[in-house]
């Protein structure tokens, strides 16, 4: 299970370095300015986010989490779709590995509308197709719930 | 409002640096306006301590209301709905906000302190686009977040949001 764990994240990893090297904010922070607001603004920049994003902030720390829960008191549907920044709308769907801890992150997106990272997203969608081949539920998720992925 | 234009104003920093600012143009800050419509004359006369922000910050700051001092007042505040569906910033203010983690949080903070509500909404704007499309883990990294949740309070969390998937 570790060897195959690792390699679920090598692509992931590859992703995030490549999209770094795009962006203004490439390093981390000496500290944590962020968790230095007060709750009250903190709650603001929740108000601007769509409730996947909500998510996966919600998911980096506890204080965070319960925010996000604050704003989105019930489950987040997690078919939803973002729209990422410059890029074409993603139909990103994080499907909820690391947002789940323990089984490795793997994201899925529409082929059809995104743009840049083939590779990775291939990865990804091999992953899932594997997954959802060998059984449609994983530990309680319903993998096979993910075929608009395909582009239907 | 008109014979105010040319009035300037000194704000003293906490690091205690005069800044000199057209009137007008410091009551972008809703707290400095108050504070003048409270002192009145007293106001054009004296310097008016701004105790939570450095001069670093108070200067950036100011710049932004220079910028903006034409801006139309802001609508009321029962649009909060159609001002928070979007993230997009004018191409000035991404300039503007182009700055290191630091500068960025206390430029949030400066505004907040100082009620300068569409400039609070520029950095939370930039603070949320810094986090779309990101994973957990990349947020943790933007940000130097510590992931603090127990194994205890990670299963909890899988399983509230597992209840999702049969929705």
């Amino acid at each position: 299970m570790p060897p195959s764990k690792s390699r679920k994240r090598a692509a992931p990893a590859q992703n995030s370095r490549k999209r770094a090297a795009q962006e203004v904010v490439v390093t981390t922070p000496a500290k944590c300015f962020l968790l230095q607001l007060p709750t009250e603004i903190l709650l603001a920049i929740f108000s601007f986010l769509d409730p996947v994003t909500s998510t996966c902030l919600g998911l980096t720390c506890t204080r965070l989490y319960a925010m996000h829960r604050s704003q989105h008191p019930k489950p987040i549907d997690l078919h939803l779709t973002i729209d990422i920044g410059e890029r074409k709308p993603a139909g990103l769907r994080y499907l909820i590995d690391e947002l789940f801890f323990g089984k490795g992150l793997l994201w899925v997106a529409e082929k059809k509308n995104f743009v840049g990272e083939d590779v990775w997203i291939a990865t990804a969608h091999a992953e899932w197709r594997k997954r959802a081949a060998a059984s449609p539920y994983d530990r309680d998720w319903i993998i096979a719930q993910t075929q608009d992925l395909e582009g239907k | 409002m008109a014979a105010s234009e040319s009035t300037r104003i000194t704000l003293v920093s906490n690091d205690g640096a005069e800044v000199h600012v057209e009137r007008n143009v410091a009551e972008r800050s809703m707290l400095i306006k108050n504070m003048m419509e409270d002192l009145g004359e007293a106001a054009m006369t004296q310097s008016v301590p701004i105790p939570n922000v450095n001069e670093s910050v108070l200067k950036k700051v100011i710049e932004w209301c220079e910028h903006h001092k034409n801006d139309p007042p802001a609508a009321a505040d029962d649009d909060s709905d159609s001002r928070k569906k979007t993230t997009d910033i004018e191409e000035w203010d991404q300039k503007f906000m182009q700055v290191d983690q630091e500068m960025l949080f206390e430029i949030i903070l400066a505004s907040n302190y100082l009620d300068i509500k569409p400039l609070l909404d520029v950095g939370c704007k930039t603070v949320a686009n810094m986090i779309k499309g990101k994973s957990p883990e990349e947020i943790r990294k933007t940000f130097n977040i510590t992931n603090d949740f127990t194994p205890e309070e990670e299963e909890q969390i899988r399983r509230e949001n597992e209840w999702a998937e049969d929705r």
